[in-house]
């Protein structure tokens, strides 16, 4: 897959400002969801599994 | 001396404290999300066509629209919940959570709208930034929301929390039609609506349409996740004020 990007960019015109509109999307996903795991673990330790409504 | 549990039981509170949002369905979504936005990236970058007119800045079009749409559902899911809390029926904090769950993913997700926007215009206006009417009224809906969620984290009960901030996600939402329809109204520079136009070919179509179906996947995600989190915050905060009033009434009946 990363062969079949790095030829399909090197034609791609102004691929800094397409490119980075891929890279923005995915890592402000990345980073919420970073964010959400760090949170979650920390209230984790603080309510038991069998208190949880979900497991 | 030590019991140790079963290898079983060891692994699975183990597990419950490494994914503590995590269901069997939850892990088949996320695993869906993946498998879409890698197929999203494959088909946007390496196989759809280039525009006949913008060139390869289309590409934009497969990750930006699809952005907008996540914060329009977003804000308008905050909308529909808050109501569900409101009214006297079906009033819950589950609905308030989901509220605000919803809110930010909705305010992530307008927030890399502008970014994704700003990227695009570059290439087709040659500026970053201009103060249409499309691009004004989506900033300010994002300062909206980022307020919404300075609402919620003001003190109080939780019960006093969802109030307020349920009747102001019902004020918020107003803007939602406003900035979707401002392309209509006042004739900005951001161009209007391509896809009912017919300017797309089968597989930009294509290619939007994975965008739309992955992005709406990973909201329920986001959200399903998001909510849980909030859940636990809860009754954490409740523990505390639980043991709180527990300690004052033992220091009353000393």
């Amino acid at each position: 897959m990363s062969a079949l990007l790095s030829w399909s960019l090197g034609d791609i015109d102004n691929a800094s400002h397409v490119v980075g509109t891929y890279v923005v999307v995915l890592g402000g996903i990345g980073l919420f969801v970073l964010r959400m795991r760090v949170s979650a673990r920390r209230s984790a330790e603080r309510v038991p599994p069998e208190d949880r409504p979900w497991t | 001396m030590t019991i140790a549990a079963p290898a079983s039981q060891t692994t699975s509170s183990r597990s419950a404290l490494r994914r503590p949002t995590s269901t069997r369905f939850s892990r088949g979504l996320g695993t869906a999300v993946l498998a879409g936005l890698v197929t999203l990236v494959v088909l946007g970058l390496a196989v759809s066509p280039d525009d006949r007119i913008q060139g390869d800045a289309v590409r934009n079009l497969y990750i930006h629209v699809p952005s907008a749409w996540l914060a329009y559902l977003a804000f308008i899911v905050t909308a529909v919940s808050s109501a569900a809390y409101l009214f006297r029926r079906t009033r819950s904090l589950a609905w308030d959570r989901i509220a605000g769950a919803s809110a930010e993913v909705g305010v992530l997700f307008m927030a890399i709208t502008l970014v994704t926007g700003s990227l695009w215009g570059r290439i087709t206006w040659g500026t970053y930034w201009v103060w249409d009417s499309r691009l004004t009224t989506t900033a300010f809906l994002l300062v909206t929301y980022i307020g919404y969620l300075a609402v919620r984290g003001l003190g109080g009960s939780h019960h006093q929390r969802a109030r307020r901030s349920a009747v102001l996600a019902l004020l918020a939402v107003l803007e939602v039609p406003l900035v979707h329809f401002s392309v209509r109204w006042w004739r900005p520079l951001h161009q209007g609506q391509s896809v009912r136009n017919g300017e797309l070919s089968d597989l930009m179509l294509f290619t939007l349409f994975t965008g739309l179906v992955t992005f709406t996947l990973l909201y329920v995600w986001l959200v399903l996740h998001r909510q849980r989190v909030l859940t636990m915050d809860d009754m954490v905060a409740d523990r505390g004020l639980d043991a709180a009033l527990a300690e004052r009434q033992r220091e009353g009946g000393q």
